[in-house]
This record gives structure tokens, sequence and C-alpha cells, in this order.
């Protein structure tokens, strides 16, 4: 997470048994980040794969930017996924069929 | 050792022999107490079992996933059913194997459930075995929209997501049923 320049990334593995709790800390920082946000705000997602109850908290964070992109503010989400991934292009179309954001699929290259 | 462990003891006990033969070859087998320790411990050994004998990491993946939402969702905090409804020792013995034939691998795993708990897992698994492979997708999609993930007789992402990444019908038994409980076992294929 990066205050200044409104980029922020999830990456690895997202599996905790207790999202909530583990998201918290996340939840907190964009609310603050969202009293006094950038003009552009990125939220890159490069997760391997996550549990059904991390992609509640997902929902959760794209609520939150949601919100920010509503108030004015320029929001963008940049979904990664390996190529033959097809639970995680998937995971990422879920997203951006319930979700009110730009999300970008893109598929990672070998060397990312 | 009072009789009624005794008695779970020996039952899963049999139930675990059996199940260990079938399902073509097994990879990685646990019988015993469950807690959050074991959990991670079991995951942990599937993860490495898989990197040994799968070359696919999608396919990895998708097994290490399900294996998650197995024992996160099922059996732990059983979906959408309050928690006083978890078992108390000695009832809270879980069995769980991996195993793989030339055209699948294969998750069976089992705990016993308080009967409600058993009804409401047999209602919510035939409902989601009814429906095809768009339906469960629109049902995901709804669920995780609606935010409302937890409500019993709510819909629940968990056993929907195992059936969309299986891809097959979600199959289960419920055996040793006495008035409070009951021993449910669930298997889950992941074609090759």
């Amino acid at each position: 997470m990066e205050y200044e320049s409104g980029h922020f990334l999830i990456s690895g593995r997202s599996i905790p048994e207790n999202s909530i709790e583990f998201y918290k800390p996340l939840f907190d920082w964009l609310d603050e980040y969202n009293t006094k946000p950038q003009d552009k705000t990125i939220f890159d997602v490069r997760l391997e794969y996550f549990n059904t109850s991390s992609s509640k908290c997902l929902v959760e964070v794209f609520r939150k930017l949601e919100l920010l992109k509503a108030s004015g503010h320029d929001v963008e989400v940049n979904w990664y996924y390996e190529e033959d991934d097809e639970d995680m292009q998937e995971s990422g179309e879920d997203f951006k069929e319930v979700i009110k954001l730009p999300i970008h699929m893109h598929i990672l290259e070998e060397d990312d | 050792m009072d009789n009624t462990i005794i008695e779970v003891h020996s039952e899963v006990n049999s139930l675990y022999e059996k199940l260990k033969g079938r399902n073509g070859n097994k990879l990685f087998a646990f019988k015993g107490i469950m807690n959050d320790d074991i959990l991670g411990e079991i995951l942990s050994r599937v993860e490495d079992t898989l990197s040994e004998h799968e070359s696919l990491m999608k396919l990895q993946r998708r097994i290490n996933v399900i294996a998650v939402e197995i024992l996160q969702n099922i059996f732990h905090h059983f979906e959408g059913i309050d928690s006083k409804t978890v078992l108390e020792p000695p009832s809270n013995i879980v069995l769980f194997l991996l195993s793989k034939d030339k055209n699948a691998y294969y998750i069976v795993a089992g705990n016993y459930v308080p009967i409600e708990t058993a009804n409401f897992l047999k209602e919510r698994i035939d409902s989601i075995n009814e429906l095809s492979v768009d339906e469960l997708k629109k049902r995901y999609r709804k669920v995780l929209s609606n935010g409302d993930f937890s409500e019993q007789g709510g819909a629940g992402l968990g056993i929907i997501d195992i059936a969309r990444k299986s891809g097959q019908k979600l199959d289960y038994e419920f055996s040793s049923t006495n008035e409070t409980h009951s021993f449910f076992t669930i298997k889950v294929s992941v074609p090759i």
C-alpha cells in the first residue's frame, strides 16, 4: 500500500479462516485513505488463489473503492492471472460482473 | 477412555479403512482430532503432496483451494450454522483422504455433525447438485453481490465454489446416525 502513489497491491494466497480479522488492517487503511484520496487510485490483484471467506473481504474492499469512484475519483482495478488458470480468470470475471468498477483483466507473463 | 470415545473411534476407524482402499492410489490420509493447528497441517501436507505428484500448477491450486473450502467451511465452522453447534470432543474427529487415478483426483473428507447440520448440508448439496454450470455461476455471483454469505438458508459460497471448481456433482453420505449426530462424508472429484 502506498499512499503517495495511490497504488496498492494484494498478492499471493489468501486462505485465512478468519478473513475479516485478517483483512481488517486493509479495511481501516482504506477508510483512512478514502478521507483524503489521491486523484487516481489503482488496485492490483495478483492472487494465486483465495478461499470464499476472502472473496467476501475482496467484495468489501471493492465496495469501498466504489464509494471513492462514486464521489468523482478515478479508480482502476487490475486483475492478473496466469494464462491457463481458468479458475482465477473466472474469479476475475465474477467480480467484474458484480462490482461497479473498471476491472481490467491481464494475463501474467512468465517473468512477472 | 469412556465408552463413547471408544465407540466413536471404532466407527471412524472402520469407515477410514474402508475408504482408504477406494478411488485409485492413496496420496495422503489423515484420521484424528481436528483443531486449527491440525487443519493447517493437513493443508500444508496436501500442498506438498500435490507439488510432488502434479506438474500442472492450475490443477494444484484448484485442489488446494477445494481442500481449504472443505476443511474450513464445511467441517470447521459449518457454513451457515451457529457456532454453538460445533462439536465437543470426543466427536471432534475427522478423516481426510487425497487420492488419484488416471481420470481424477479425489478428496474424501468426513466428520460428525449434529442432526440439524446434517439435514442442512443435505438440502444445500442436493440443491447445488441440481444446478447446471451456468446456473452455478449465476448463483455464485448473486451471493457474492448480496454480501449475504453466512445466513442459514442463504446460498453460502463454499459449497458452490467447490461444485464449480470440481465441475462434478458432489457425492456425500451419512452414516452411523443416532438421535443427535451423524457421520457426514463428502467426496469431491477433480478431473485431470
